[in-house]
Protein backbone atom coordinates (compact mmCIF):
# COMPACT_ATOMS: atom_id res chain seq x y z
CA UNK A 1 0.00 0.00 0.00
CA UNK A 2 1.36 3.37 -0.94
CA UNK A 3 1.67 6.24 1.49
CA UNK A 4 -0.39 9.38 1.21
CA UNK A 5 -3.91 10.52 0.58
CA UNK A 6 -5.79 8.78 -2.20
CA UNK A 7 -7.15 11.15 -4.85
CA UNK A 8 -8.97 8.40 -6.72
CA UNK A 9 -10.39 5.29 -5.16
CA UNK A 10 -12.21 2.59 -7.05
CA UNK A 11 -14.27 0.37 -4.79
CA UNK A 12 -15.48 -2.98 -6.12
CA UNK A 13 -15.96 -1.59 -9.59
CA UNK A 14 -17.61 -4.01 -11.97
CA UNK A 15 -18.57 -3.26 -15.55
CA UNK A 16 -20.76 -5.47 -17.72
CA UNK A 17 -21.46 -4.91 -21.38
CA UNK A 18 -24.63 -6.29 -22.91
CA UNK A 19 -24.00 -7.76 -26.33
CA UNK A 20 -26.09 -9.90 -28.63
CA UNK A 21 -24.24 -13.00 -27.52
CA UNK A 22 -24.82 -12.24 -23.85
CA UNK A 23 -23.28 -10.26 -21.03
CA UNK A 24 -19.54 -9.64 -21.09
CA UNK A 25 -17.82 -8.75 -17.85
CA UNK A 26 -15.14 -6.21 -18.78
CA UNK A 27 -14.17 -5.34 -15.21
CA UNK A 28 -14.59 -7.63 -12.26
CA UNK A 29 -14.66 -6.23 -8.75
CA UNK A 30 -11.75 -3.81 -9.06
CA UNK A 31 -10.54 -1.83 -6.07
CA UNK A 32 -7.55 0.46 -6.35
CA UNK A 33 -6.29 3.59 -4.66
CA UNK A 34 -4.34 6.18 -6.59
CA UNK A 35 -2.37 8.48 -4.32
CA UNK A 36 -2.23 12.23 -4.78
CA UNK A 37 0.86 13.30 -6.72
CA UNK A 38 1.96 9.88 -7.89
CA UNK A 39 2.27 8.48 -11.37
CA UNK A 40 0.20 5.34 -11.47
CA UNK A 41 0.39 2.85 -14.30
CA UNK A 42 -2.26 0.42 -15.42
CA UNK A 43 -0.89 -2.17 -17.81
CA UNK A 44 -2.51 -5.06 -19.60
CA UNK A 45 -2.73 -6.72 -22.96
CA UNK A 46 -5.35 -5.50 -25.39
CA UNK A 47 -8.79 -6.59 -24.31
CA UNK A 48 -7.77 -6.83 -20.67
CA UNK A 49 -10.14 -4.01 -19.73
CA UNK A 50 -7.69 -1.19 -19.10
CA UNK A 51 -9.44 1.31 -21.38
CA UNK A 52 -12.76 0.55 -19.72
CA UNK A 53 -11.12 0.95 -16.33
CA UNK A 54 -9.74 4.40 -17.09
CA UNK A 55 -13.14 5.47 -18.49
CA UNK A 56 -14.75 4.41 -15.24
CA UNK A 57 -12.56 6.90 -13.39
CA UNK A 58 -14.19 9.92 -15.10
CA UNK A 59 -17.43 8.04 -15.67
CA UNK A 60 -17.26 8.07 -19.45
CA UNK A 61 -18.30 4.51 -18.67
CA UNK A 62 -20.73 4.09 -15.81
CA UNK A 63 -19.76 1.13 -13.62
CA UNK A 64 -22.43 -1.54 -13.37
CA UNK A 65 -21.55 -1.90 -9.71
CA UNK A 66 -19.16 -0.25 -7.29
CA UNK A 67 -18.09 3.26 -6.39
CA UNK A 68 -15.68 5.80 -7.81
CA UNK A 69 -14.40 8.27 -5.23
CA UNK A 70 -12.57 11.38 -6.37
CA UNK A 71 -10.95 13.68 -3.85
CA UNK A 72 -13.11 12.32 -1.06
CA UNK A 73 -16.39 12.61 -2.97
CA UNK A 74 -18.30 9.82 -4.64
CA UNK A 75 -18.70 10.50 -8.39
CA UNK A 76 -21.12 7.67 -8.95
CA UNK A 77 -24.54 9.07 -8.22
CA UNK A 78 -23.77 12.70 -9.03
CA UNK A 79 -26.12 14.56 -11.37
CA UNK A 80 -24.89 15.15 -14.92
CA UNK A 81 -24.27 18.82 -14.13
CA UNK A 82 -22.25 18.12 -11.01
CA UNK A 83 -20.33 15.39 -12.81
CA UNK A 84 -19.42 17.79 -15.62
CA UNK A 85 -18.00 20.18 -13.03
CA UNK A 86 -15.86 17.41 -11.50
CA UNK A 87 -14.69 16.30 -14.92
CA UNK A 88 -12.90 19.63 -15.32
CA UNK A 89 -10.61 18.44 -12.53
CA UNK A 90 -9.91 15.10 -14.22
CA UNK A 91 -8.34 15.76 -17.61
CA UNK A 92 -7.65 13.12 -20.20
CA UNK A 93 -5.36 12.57 -23.18
CA UNK A 94 -5.84 9.92 -25.83
CA UNK A 95 -4.03 7.56 -28.17
CA UNK A 96 -5.49 9.26 -31.25
CA UNK A 97 -5.12 12.71 -29.63
CA UNK A 98 -8.79 13.54 -30.38
CA UNK A 99 -8.15 17.15 -31.27
CA UNK A 100 -10.79 19.25 -32.98
CA UNK A 101 -9.60 19.22 -36.58
CA UNK A 102 -11.28 22.50 -37.54
CA UNK A 103 -9.62 24.42 -34.73
CA UNK A 104 -6.07 25.70 -34.39
CA UNK A 105 -3.75 24.45 -31.66
CA UNK A 106 -4.59 27.51 -29.58
CA UNK A 107 -8.34 27.15 -30.12
CA UNK A 108 -8.07 23.51 -29.09
CA UNK A 109 -6.29 24.42 -25.87
CA UNK A 110 -8.90 27.11 -25.19
CA UNK A 111 -11.81 24.69 -25.67
CA UNK A 112 -11.98 23.46 -22.05
CA UNK A 113 -11.78 27.08 -20.93
CA UNK A 114 -14.70 27.96 -23.22
CA UNK A 115 -16.65 25.15 -21.58
CA UNK A 116 -15.76 26.54 -18.17
CA UNK A 117 -16.94 30.00 -19.24
CA UNK A 118 -13.55 31.71 -19.05
CA UNK A 119 -13.35 35.06 -20.87
CA UNK A 120 -11.87 34.93 -24.37
CA UNK A 121 -8.80 37.11 -23.79
CA UNK A 122 -8.02 35.37 -20.53
CA UNK A 123 -8.39 31.96 -22.22
CA UNK A 124 -6.14 32.97 -25.12
CA UNK A 125 -3.50 34.22 -22.70
CA UNK A 126 -3.53 30.99 -20.72
CA UNK A 127 -3.65 28.89 -23.91
CA UNK A 128 -0.53 30.55 -25.27
CA UNK A 129 1.23 30.08 -21.98
CA UNK A 130 0.42 26.36 -21.97
CA UNK A 131 1.47 25.86 -25.59
CA UNK A 132 4.74 27.51 -24.67
CA UNK A 133 5.12 25.15 -21.74
CA UNK A 134 4.78 22.10 -24.02
CA UNK A 135 7.23 23.58 -26.53
CA UNK A 136 4.81 24.66 -29.24
CA UNK A 137 4.93 28.45 -28.97
CA UNK A 138 5.65 28.66 -32.71
CA UNK A 139 2.68 26.43 -33.70
CA UNK A 140 -0.08 28.36 -31.94
CA UNK A 141 -2.04 28.99 -35.15
CA UNK A 142 -1.36 25.61 -36.79
CA UNK A 143 -4.21 23.18 -37.41
CA UNK A 144 -3.85 19.59 -36.15
CA UNK A 145 -3.48 18.35 -39.73
CA UNK A 146 -0.29 20.40 -39.98
CA UNK A 147 1.28 18.89 -36.86
CA UNK A 148 3.22 15.67 -36.29
CA UNK A 149 1.94 12.97 -33.93
CA UNK A 150 4.19 14.13 -31.10
CA UNK A 151 3.12 17.74 -31.59
CA UNK A 152 -0.55 16.74 -31.60
CA UNK A 153 -0.09 14.96 -28.30
CA UNK A 154 1.64 18.05 -26.91
CA UNK A 155 -1.43 20.07 -27.89
CA UNK A 156 -3.52 17.36 -26.21
CA UNK A 157 -1.47 17.75 -23.03
CA UNK A 158 -1.70 21.55 -23.09
CA UNK A 159 -5.47 21.25 -23.59
CA UNK A 160 -5.71 18.82 -20.69
CA UNK A 161 -3.82 21.20 -18.42
CA UNK A 162 -5.95 24.20 -19.34
CA UNK A 163 -8.60 23.61 -16.69
CA UNK A 164 -6.00 23.18 -13.90
CA UNK A 165 -6.91 19.53 -13.28
CA UNK A 166 -5.90 17.52 -10.23
CA UNK A 167 -5.60 14.32 -12.24
CA UNK A 168 -4.43 13.57 -15.77
CA UNK A 169 -5.61 10.30 -17.31
CA UNK A 170 -3.45 9.08 -20.20
CA UNK A 171 -5.16 6.45 -22.34
CA UNK A 172 -2.43 4.78 -24.43
CA UNK A 173 -1.16 8.31 -24.98
CA UNK A 174 2.11 7.20 -26.56
CA UNK A 175 0.96 4.08 -28.41
CA UNK A 176 0.62 5.85 -31.75
CA UNK A 177 4.06 7.43 -31.45
CA UNK A 178 7.56 6.22 -32.35
CA UNK A 179 9.95 5.32 -29.50
CA UNK A 180 11.84 8.61 -29.51
CA UNK A 181 8.68 10.72 -29.47
CA UNK A 182 7.25 8.41 -26.81
CA UNK A 183 10.27 9.17 -24.69
CA UNK A 184 9.89 12.92 -25.07
CA UNK A 185 6.16 12.81 -24.27
CA UNK A 186 6.80 10.70 -21.16
CA UNK A 187 9.52 13.17 -20.18
CA UNK A 188 6.99 15.98 -20.48
CA UNK A 189 4.44 14.06 -18.39
CA UNK A 190 7.03 13.47 -15.68
CA UNK A 191 7.92 17.17 -15.63
CA UNK A 192 4.26 18.13 -15.41
CA UNK A 193 3.78 15.70 -12.55
CA UNK A 194 6.60 17.37 -10.64
CA UNK A 195 5.90 20.94 -11.63
CA UNK A 196 2.15 21.06 -11.06
CA UNK A 197 1.80 18.17 -8.62
CA UNK A 198 -0.81 16.61 -10.90
CA UNK A 199 -1.56 12.96 -10.28
CA UNK A 200 -1.00 11.03 -13.50
CA UNK A 201 -2.65 7.75 -14.45
CA UNK A 202 -1.02 6.01 -17.40
CA UNK A 203 -2.79 3.25 -19.30
CA UNK A 204 -0.52 1.28 -21.60
CA UNK A 205 0.34 -2.14 -22.97
CA UNK A 206 4.04 -1.29 -23.03
CA UNK A 207 6.15 -2.25 -20.04
CA UNK A 208 8.83 0.27 -21.05
CA UNK A 209 6.35 3.13 -20.59
CA UNK A 210 5.54 1.96 -17.07
CA UNK A 211 9.18 1.43 -16.24
CA UNK A 212 10.14 4.84 -17.52
CA UNK A 213 7.37 6.97 -16.08
CA UNK A 214 5.49 5.31 -13.24
CA UNK A 215 5.90 5.01 -9.50
CA UNK A 216 3.35 2.26 -9.02
CA UNK A 217 1.63 -0.12 -11.36
CA UNK A 218 -1.40 -2.36 -11.48
CA UNK A 219 -1.45 -5.28 -13.87
CA UNK A 220 -4.86 -5.99 -15.27
CA UNK A 221 -5.79 -9.26 -16.88
CA UNK A 222 -9.23 -10.45 -17.96
CA UNK A 223 -10.89 -7.59 -16.13
CA UNK A 224 -9.19 -8.22 -12.81
CA UNK A 225 -6.19 -6.69 -11.07
CA UNK A 226 -3.65 -9.50 -11.11
CA UNK A 227 -0.92 -7.68 -9.24
CA UNK A 228 -0.25 -4.22 -7.86
CA UNK A 229 2.87 -2.68 -6.41
CA UNK A 230 5.83 -0.40 -6.91
CA UNK A 231 7.32 -0.54 -10.39
CA UNK A 232 10.74 -1.60 -9.09
CA UNK A 233 9.16 -4.43 -7.13
CA UNK A 234 7.17 -5.80 -10.01
CA UNK A 235 10.06 -5.49 -12.42
CA UNK A 236 12.53 -7.35 -10.35
CA UNK A 237 10.16 -9.86 -8.78
CA UNK A 238 6.95 -10.35 -10.71
CA UNK A 239 4.83 -12.76 -8.70
CA UNK A 240 1.85 -13.63 -10.85
CA UNK A 241 1.79 -15.26 -14.26
CA UNK A 242 0.21 -12.15 -15.74
CA UNK A 243 3.06 -10.00 -14.47
CA UNK A 244 5.71 -12.43 -15.69
CA UNK A 245 4.14 -12.51 -19.12
CA UNK A 246 4.42 -8.74 -19.34
CA UNK A 247 7.92 -8.44 -17.92
CA UNK A 248 9.31 -11.44 -19.81
CA UNK A 249 7.51 -11.80 -23.12
CA UNK A 250 8.23 -14.58 -25.65
CA UNK A 251 9.15 -17.01 -22.94
CA UNK A 252 8.26 -20.12 -24.92
CA UNK A 253 11.13 -19.51 -27.38
CA UNK A 254 13.70 -20.19 -24.71
CA UNK A 255 11.98 -23.01 -22.88
CA UNK A 256 14.70 -25.51 -23.88
CA UNK A 257 17.51 -23.56 -22.22
CA UNK A 258 18.06 -24.90 -18.72
CA UNK A 259 20.99 -25.08 -16.36
CA UNK A 260 22.57 -23.49 -13.37
CA UNK A 261 23.40 -19.83 -12.96
CA UNK A 262 21.10 -18.80 -15.76
CA UNK A 263 19.27 -15.49 -15.78
CA UNK A 264 16.91 -13.96 -18.30
CA UNK A 265 17.33 -10.28 -19.10
CA UNK A 266 14.73 -8.15 -20.79
CA UNK A 267 15.59 -5.06 -22.78
CA UNK A 268 12.47 -3.07 -23.42
CA UNK A 269 13.88 0.29 -24.28
CA UNK A 270 13.83 1.35 -20.66
CA UNK A 271 17.54 0.65 -20.16
CA UNK A 272 20.18 3.26 -20.87
CA UNK A 273 22.47 3.24 -23.86
CA UNK A 274 25.32 1.74 -21.85
CA UNK A 275 26.98 -1.47 -23.04
CA UNK A 276 25.37 -3.53 -20.31
CA UNK A 277 27.03 -6.91 -20.75
CA UNK A 278 30.52 -5.48 -21.22
CA UNK A 279 30.20 -3.29 -18.13
CA UNK A 280 28.93 -6.25 -16.14
CA UNK A 281 31.98 -8.26 -17.07
CA UNK A 282 34.38 -5.42 -16.34
CA UNK A 283 32.79 -4.66 -12.97
CA UNK A 284 32.79 -8.22 -11.77
CA UNK A 285 36.06 -9.20 -13.39
CA UNK A 286 34.43 -12.43 -14.50
CA UNK A 287 33.03 -13.51 -17.87
CA UNK A 288 29.42 -14.32 -18.62
CA UNK A 289 28.24 -16.75 -21.24
CA UNK A 290 25.53 -15.63 -23.65
CA UNK A 291 23.20 -18.62 -24.09
CA UNK A 292 20.50 -16.86 -26.07
CA UNK A 293 20.05 -13.39 -27.42
CA UNK A 294 17.40 -11.75 -29.48
CA UNK A 295 17.73 -7.98 -29.56
CA UNK A 296 16.33 -5.67 -32.13
CA UNK A 297 17.08 -2.04 -32.52
CA UNK A 298 13.77 -0.35 -33.09
CA UNK A 299 14.34 3.28 -34.00
CA UNK A 300 17.27 3.70 -31.66
CA UNK A 301 15.84 1.69 -28.79
CA UNK A 302 16.97 -1.82 -27.92
CA UNK A 303 14.22 -4.37 -27.43
CA UNK A 304 14.48 -8.06 -26.79
CA UNK A 305 15.79 -10.58 -24.33
CA UNK A 306 18.93 -12.46 -23.47
CA UNK A 307 19.81 -15.49 -21.40
CA UNK A 308 23.13 -15.32 -19.63
CA UNK A 309 25.12 -17.85 -17.69
CA UNK A 310 26.68 -15.95 -14.82
CA UNK A 311 29.96 -16.62 -13.15
CA UNK A 312 29.85 -19.74 -10.97
CA UNK A 313 31.75 -17.95 -8.23
CA UNK A 314 29.16 -16.52 -5.86
CA UNK A 315 30.98 -13.26 -5.13
CA UNK A 316 31.24 -12.48 -8.83
CA UNK A 317 27.68 -13.44 -9.71
CA UNK A 318 26.47 -11.25 -6.87
CA UNK A 319 28.30 -8.25 -8.33
CA UNK A 320 26.84 -9.06 -11.72
CA UNK A 321 23.27 -9.14 -10.42
CA UNK A 322 23.84 -6.02 -8.41
CA UNK A 323 24.91 -4.22 -11.56
CA UNK A 324 21.68 -5.22 -13.28
CA UNK A 325 19.69 -3.91 -10.33
CA UNK A 326 21.56 -0.62 -10.52
CA UNK A 327 20.75 -0.32 -14.22
CA UNK A 328 17.12 -1.22 -13.50
CA UNK A 329 17.17 -4.04 -16.02
CA UNK A 330 14.53 -6.66 -15.38
CA UNK A 331 15.85 -10.17 -14.90
CA UNK A 332 14.67 -13.46 -13.56
CA UNK A 333 16.67 -16.42 -12.41
CA UNK A 334 15.96 -19.46 -14.52
CA UNK A 335 18.47 -21.86 -13.06
CA UNK A 336 19.56 -21.59 -9.45
CA UNK A 337 22.23 -18.90 -9.05
CA UNK A 338 24.91 -20.21 -6.72
CA UNK B 1 -39.00 35.46 -74.84
CA UNK B 2 -36.00 36.73 -72.84
CA UNK B 3 -38.41 38.06 -70.28
CA UNK B 4 -40.09 34.66 -70.06
CA UNK B 5 -36.78 32.96 -69.36
CA UNK B 6 -35.62 35.61 -66.90
CA UNK B 7 -38.88 35.22 -65.00
CA UNK B 8 -38.50 31.41 -65.12
CA UNK B 9 -34.91 31.56 -63.91
CA UNK B 10 -35.87 33.90 -61.09
CA UNK B 11 -38.80 31.67 -60.06
CA UNK B 12 -36.57 28.59 -60.07
CA UNK B 13 -33.86 30.26 -58.02
CA UNK B 14 -36.37 31.77 -55.60
CA UNK B 15 -38.21 28.47 -55.11
CA UNK B 16 -34.99 26.54 -54.70
CA UNK B 17 -33.35 28.90 -52.24
CA UNK B 18 -36.46 29.57 -50.19
CA UNK B 19 -37.33 25.88 -49.99
CA UNK B 20 -33.73 24.93 -49.15
CA UNK B 21 -33.52 27.54 -46.40
CA UNK B 22 -36.75 26.50 -44.70
CA UNK B 23 -36.08 22.79 -45.28
CA UNK B 24 -32.78 23.22 -43.44
CA UNK B 25 -34.51 24.92 -40.54
CA UNK B 26 -36.63 21.79 -40.25
CA UNK B 27 -34.19 19.11 -41.43
CA UNK B 28 -31.08 20.17 -39.55
CA UNK B 29 -32.56 19.76 -36.05
CA UNK B 30 -34.10 16.44 -37.11
CA UNK B 31 -30.69 15.28 -38.38
CA UNK B 32 -29.05 16.32 -35.10
CA UNK B 33 -31.80 14.54 -33.18
CA UNK B 34 -31.19 11.37 -35.20
CA UNK B 35 -27.52 11.47 -34.20
CA UNK B 36 -27.81 12.30 -30.52
CA UNK B 37 -30.63 9.86 -29.76
CA UNK B 38 -28.77 6.95 -31.35
CA UNK B 39 -27.32 4.12 -29.24
CA UNK B 40 -23.89 5.01 -27.81
CA UNK B 41 -24.36 8.66 -28.69
CA UNK B 42 -24.57 11.51 -26.21
CA UNK B 43 -28.26 11.12 -25.36
CA UNK B 44 -29.56 7.67 -26.34
CA UNK B 45 -33.35 7.51 -26.70
CA UNK B 46 -34.10 4.34 -28.65
CA UNK B 47 -37.85 4.88 -29.00
CA UNK B 48 -37.63 8.51 -30.17
CA UNK B 49 -34.79 7.52 -32.50
CA UNK B 50 -36.86 4.78 -34.14
CA UNK B 51 -39.93 7.00 -34.51
CA UNK B 52 -38.01 9.86 -36.15
CA UNK B 53 -36.16 7.40 -38.37
CA UNK B 54 -39.41 5.77 -39.44
CA UNK B 55 -41.16 9.05 -40.31
CA UNK B 56 -38.11 10.26 -42.23
CA UNK B 57 -37.99 7.03 -44.22
CA UNK B 58 -41.70 7.10 -45.02
CA UNK B 59 -41.62 10.64 -46.41
CA UNK B 60 -38.44 9.87 -48.32
CA UNK B 61 -39.96 6.80 -49.96
CA UNK B 62 -42.77 8.79 -51.58
CA UNK B 63 -41.69 10.00 -55.04
CA UNK B 64 -41.82 13.78 -55.28
CA UNK B 65 -44.30 13.80 -58.14
CA UNK B 66 -46.76 11.72 -56.11
CA UNK B 67 -46.21 13.83 -53.01
CA UNK B 68 -46.90 16.91 -55.09
CA UNK B 69 -50.32 15.60 -56.06
CA UNK B 70 -51.18 13.74 -52.86
CA UNK B 71 -50.48 16.83 -50.79
CA UNK B 72 -52.82 19.11 -52.74
CA UNK B 73 -55.50 19.20 -49.99
CA UNK B 74 -52.92 19.91 -47.27
CA UNK B 75 -51.16 22.47 -49.42
CA UNK B 76 -54.47 24.24 -49.99
CA UNK B 77 -55.01 24.47 -46.21
CA UNK B 78 -51.50 25.66 -45.40
CA UNK B 79 -50.67 27.92 -48.35
CA UNK B 80 -54.18 28.83 -49.43
CA UNK B 81 -53.68 27.55 -52.97
CA UNK B 82 -52.42 24.32 -54.51
CA UNK B 83 -50.83 25.85 -57.61
CA UNK B 84 -48.03 28.28 -58.23
CA UNK B 85 -44.65 29.02 -56.75
CA UNK B 86 -45.63 29.23 -53.08
CA UNK B 87 -47.51 25.93 -53.19
CA UNK B 88 -44.47 24.32 -54.78
CA UNK B 89 -42.17 25.71 -52.10
CA UNK B 90 -44.32 24.13 -49.39
CA UNK B 91 -44.22 20.69 -51.00
CA UNK B 92 -40.49 21.05 -51.64
CA UNK B 93 -39.90 21.73 -47.94
CA UNK B 94 -41.90 18.68 -46.85
CA UNK B 95 -40.11 16.51 -49.34
CA UNK B 96 -36.58 17.83 -48.78
CA UNK B 97 -36.51 18.11 -44.98
CA UNK B 98 -36.19 14.36 -44.36
CA UNK B 99 -33.57 14.12 -47.08
CA UNK B 100 -31.63 16.93 -45.43
CA UNK B 101 -32.02 15.26 -42.03
CA UNK B 102 -30.27 12.14 -43.36
CA UNK B 103 -27.54 14.23 -45.01
CA UNK B 104 -26.90 16.09 -41.75
CA UNK B 105 -26.91 12.82 -39.85
CA UNK B 106 -24.28 11.26 -42.08
CA UNK B 107 -22.12 14.42 -42.02
CA UNK B 108 -22.08 14.45 -38.22
CA UNK B 109 -21.41 10.74 -38.05
CA UNK B 110 -18.19 11.27 -40.00
CA UNK B 111 -16.70 12.92 -36.92
CA UNK B 112 -14.38 10.67 -34.97
CA UNK B 113 -16.26 9.52 -31.86
CA UNK B 114 -13.03 10.07 -29.91
CA UNK B 115 -13.36 13.82 -30.35
CA UNK B 116 -16.83 13.74 -28.84
CA UNK B 117 -15.53 11.57 -26.02
CA UNK B 118 -12.75 14.10 -25.43
CA UNK B 119 -15.31 16.89 -25.11
CA UNK B 120 -17.30 14.78 -22.65
CA UNK B 121 -14.16 14.16 -20.63
CA UNK B 122 -13.75 17.95 -20.35
CA UNK B 123 -17.20 18.24 -18.85
CA UNK B 124 -18.89 19.69 -21.93
CA UNK B 125 -22.70 19.73 -21.85
CA UNK B 126 -24.61 18.06 -24.66
CA UNK B 127 -25.56 21.50 -25.99
CA UNK B 128 -21.90 22.47 -26.21
CA UNK B 129 -21.05 19.18 -27.89
CA UNK B 130 -23.78 19.66 -30.50
CA UNK B 131 -22.78 23.23 -31.35
CA UNK B 132 -19.05 23.31 -30.82
CA UNK B 133 -18.05 19.77 -31.71
CA UNK B 134 -20.64 18.13 -33.95
CA UNK B 135 -21.80 21.06 -36.08
CA UNK B 136 -18.44 22.89 -36.08
CA UNK B 137 -16.36 19.87 -36.96
CA UNK B 138 -18.82 18.69 -39.61
CA UNK B 139 -19.04 22.12 -41.27
CA UNK B 140 -17.19 21.29 -44.52
CA UNK B 141 -19.19 18.11 -44.97
CA UNK B 142 -22.42 19.97 -44.13
CA UNK B 143 -21.65 22.53 -46.84
CA UNK B 144 -21.08 19.79 -49.43
CA UNK B 145 -24.38 18.27 -48.30
CA UNK B 146 -26.06 21.64 -48.64
CA UNK B 147 -24.89 21.99 -52.25
CA UNK B 148 -26.22 18.52 -52.97
CA UNK B 149 -29.55 19.26 -51.25
CA UNK B 150 -29.94 22.54 -53.11
CA UNK B 151 -29.37 20.79 -56.44
CA UNK B 152 -31.83 18.04 -55.55
CA UNK B 153 -34.43 20.66 -54.59
CA UNK B 154 -33.74 22.49 -57.86
CA UNK B 155 -34.43 19.24 -59.72
CA UNK B 156 -37.66 18.70 -57.79
CA UNK B 157 -38.75 22.29 -58.40
CA UNK B 158 -38.56 21.64 -62.14
CA UNK B 159 -41.11 18.86 -61.72
CA UNK B 160 -43.49 21.34 -60.15
CA UNK B 161 -44.29 22.51 -63.66
CA UNK B 162 -46.86 19.75 -63.57
CA UNK B 163 -48.96 21.75 -61.11
CA UNK B 164 -48.11 25.01 -62.81
CA UNK B 165 -45.49 25.70 -60.19
CA UNK B 166 -43.57 28.24 -62.23
CA UNK B 167 -39.89 28.30 -63.04
CA UNK B 168 -37.78 26.79 -65.77
CA UNK B 169 -39.31 23.34 -65.37
CA UNK B 170 -42.73 24.86 -65.89
CA UNK B 171 -41.54 26.51 -69.11
CA UNK B 172 -39.99 23.27 -70.35
CA UNK B 173 -43.16 21.30 -69.72
CA UNK B 174 -45.54 23.98 -71.02
CA UNK B 175 -43.69 24.68 -74.26
CA UNK B 176 -42.04 21.33 -74.82
CA UNK B 177 -44.77 18.94 -73.81
CA UNK B 178 -47.98 20.83 -74.53
CA UNK B 179 -46.89 23.03 -77.49
CA UNK B 180 -44.29 20.77 -79.10
CA UNK B 181 -41.68 23.53 -79.02
CA UNK B 182 -38.64 21.36 -78.40
CA UNK B 183 -36.21 24.28 -78.84
CA UNK B 184 -37.62 26.17 -75.89
CA UNK B 185 -37.65 23.02 -73.81
CA UNK B 186 -33.99 22.34 -74.48
CA UNK B 187 -33.06 25.93 -73.77
CA UNK B 188 -34.78 25.66 -70.37
CA UNK B 189 -32.91 22.42 -69.70
CA UNK B 190 -29.60 24.02 -70.70
CA UNK B 191 -30.15 26.87 -68.24
CA UNK B 192 -30.96 24.34 -65.51
CA UNK B 193 -27.71 22.51 -66.26
CA UNK B 194 -25.74 25.74 -65.94
CA UNK B 195 -27.43 26.63 -62.65
CA UNK B 196 -26.61 23.15 -61.27
CA UNK B 197 -22.98 23.51 -62.33
CA UNK B 198 -22.69 26.89 -60.64
CA UNK B 199 -24.30 25.66 -57.40
CA UNK B 200 -22.05 22.60 -57.29
CA UNK B 201 -18.94 24.66 -57.90
CA UNK B 202 -19.84 27.23 -55.25
CA UNK B 203 -20.54 24.46 -52.71
CA UNK B 204 -17.27 22.65 -53.32
CA UNK B 205 -15.24 25.86 -53.20
CA UNK B 206 -16.74 26.99 -49.91
CA UNK B 207 -16.28 23.50 -48.41
CA UNK B 208 -12.64 23.43 -49.44
CA UNK B 209 -12.03 26.92 -48.16
CA UNK B 210 -13.44 26.30 -44.69
CA UNK B 211 -11.91 22.84 -44.25
CA UNK B 212 -8.76 22.93 -42.13
CA UNK B 213 -7.98 19.25 -42.33
CA UNK B 214 -5.96 19.30 -45.55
Amino acid sequence: MAEGKPIISLRNVTKDFETRSGTIRALDNISIDIVQGETYGIIGLSGAGKSTLVRCINLLETPTEGRVVFNGESLTGLSRKELNLRRREIAMIFQQFNLLMQRTALQNVCFPLEIAGVKKEEAARRGKELLKRVGLEDRVDSYPAQLSGGQKQRVGIARALASNPKVLLCDEATSALDPKTTRSILELLKDINKEFGITIVIITHEMSVIQYACDRVAIIEAGEIAEEGSVDEIFTRPKTKAAKRLVFPDQEKTDGIVGENLIRLVFDGGASYEPVIANMVIKSGAPVNIMYASIQNVEGVNKGQMILELSNIKKQSEIQLEYLNEQKIAYEEIGEVK
Amino acid sequence: MTELFLQGLWDTIFMTLAATAVAYLVGLPIGVALVVTDDNSIHPMPLIHSIIGFVVNVVRSVPFLILLIAMIPLTRIVVGTAIGTNATIFVLIVSAAPFIARMVESSIKEIDSGVIEAAQSMGASNKTIIWKVMLSEAKPSLVVGMALSTITILGYSAMAGVIGGGGLGDIAIKYGLYHYKAGIMWLAVAILVIVVQILQEIGMRIAKKIDNRG
